[in-house]
This record gives structure tokens, sequence and C-alpha cells, in this order.
């Protein structure tokens, strides 16, 4: 019974995983009856830092590449045909990647990740993100931090939308209906 | 080669930012759409710190596309080297 041995240890390395990843924030099942808005601490210096740190990767990449971080454009472009388009969107995507392994290879705590939906929501909420950014030529990164830097009308009717959009969503999904 | 360094560098303090920002949760970018809710702004000042240190690098891209290439496009303000995306 190999195969039943080896498919025990793939669920248990998962559930390990699983654990690692997701971890829930409070872990002593004191929680307030309605969750629909769980608490979010806010954090201005970290949000600050992080932030600088991404407009320094775009600046960088603009003033040596000439091009625009917009991870949406960077990930589609990979699949174009073109060898010599491909190379430097891996590098880009694996050290994007890389840096929260990196991270915690040298001793840093692994990040909060919370994810509230089932596997197969986000794969159709994976699906529509790639459409709609494919569509609006343009994501958070390429048109929100990059596009507003550079004072583009586009990129500031685009980044409008899609946070009006979203604040929308979250509203209808957690105050108007009670999922 | 340069290209693919200088790549990976900027996907690397990308990632970074992220990190440190939080902006992996998830839930830290639901609780900035959730302004009727328990409203946290960190992504607000994620952005903004984001977009100054962008402008601050386009201006300088600018001025060196300016100076140094595409003479086409010299006389268009707000207008480089880049394709859209």
């Amino acid at each position: 019974m190999l195969w039943y041995r080896t498919a025990d240890h793939v669920s248990k390395a998962i559930a390990m995983l699983h654990e690692l990843f997701y971890r829930p924030q409070k872990a002593d099942g004191d929680r307030a009856p309605e969750m629909k808005s769980p608490m979010s601490v806010f954090t201005p210096v970290s949000s600050l830092i992080g932030g600088a740190l991404i407009g320094g990767a775009a600046a960088w990449f603009l003033i040596m590449n000439g091009r625009i971080a917009g991870i949406s454009g960077v990930l589609g472009g990979m699949l174009q045909p073109s060898r010599s388009e491909v190379g430097w969107r891996v590098a880009f995507m694996s050290g994007m990647l890389l840096a929260p392994l990196m991270f915690v290879a040298a001793g840093g705590a692994w990040p909060a990740v919370e994810i509230d939906a089932s596997a197969g929501l986000l794969v159709i909420a994976g699906l529509l993100v790639g459409f709609g950014t494919r569509l609006g030529a343009g994501c958070t990164s390429g048109h929100g931090v990059c596009g507003i830097g550079r004072a583009s009308p586009r990129s500031i009717a685009a980044t409008l939308a899609f946070i009006a959009t979203a604040m929308a969503t979250v509203f209808i999904t957690r105050h108007l209906t009670g999922s | 080669m340069a290209l693919i360094l200088s790549s990976f560098v900027a996907g690397f303090l990308f990632g970074m930012g992220l990190l440190v920002s939080q902006m992996v949760n998830p839930a830290k970018v639901l609780a900035f759409l959730d302004i009727f809710g328990s409203w946290d702004p960190s992504l607000v000042l994620v952005m903004g710190a984001a977009v100054t240190v962008s402008a601050l690098g386009y201006q300088v891209a600018t001025r060196r596309v300016g100076q140094f290439s595409r003479p086409d496009l010299r006389s268009r303000p707000g207008v480089t080297s880049i394709p859209a995306f």
C-alpha cells in the first residue's frame, strides 16, 4: 500500500504548509459572534516603508530598463512568442516570489496570509482578475503605482474605477448579503 | 544579462515591499476596501509612498530619455519610450 502511504505523507505536508501559511491570527477561539468585518490593525510605519520599497522597485525598473513595473503586464507578457521578452519577465517574477522566501530563510517570521475563500472561488476570482487586468491594460502596480506616478489620466481613471468597484463588492458581500 | 539582473532586483524589491507593507495578506487589502466595516487605511499609505517614490523615479527616467535617446519623444512631455504596458 505504498500509494496510500505516499498520499498520507503528501496530505500531512500540505496540512503543515497550510498551518504555516494560513494560521489564524486569533487562535484563542474567542471570536465575536459577527465576524463580517474582522479587525485589521492600522500599520502606518510598515506601510510607508513597504510602499517606498514598491515605489523604489518601480523607479529602479523604469530608470534601468525603461519599462513599467506592472505585475499583470509582466506576467501576461510571458505568453508572448518572442524569446527575448520572456527572460527578464521570469527574472522579475522570480525576484518577487523569492523575496518572502529569502526573508524567512534569513530568520524572518512567515507573513500572515489570511484567505477566507474556497479554492474554487479563488480560481474564479483569479480568472476574473486576469481578464480584467488585461482588458484594463494594468493593475494596482502598473496603473496605481507607476501610472499615477507619471500622472497618466488613463491610469488615474483605471485606479479609481477598480478601487471603487472593489469597495462596492466588499460592501455587498460583507454588509448586504449574509455570507 | 543586465536586463535580467536589473529585472530580478526590481522584482525582489517589489516583493520585499509587499511583504513589509503586509499587502501579501488579502485580509489586509480587504480591510482597506471595507470602508463601512473596521476600516484599515494602511493601503492608502502604501500607495502614497509608492506613488511618491515612483513619481520621483519617473522624473529621473524622463530626463534621461529626453537627453540621451528617442529624439522623437523629446518634444512630447509625459511620454517616454515605454509602451503602455
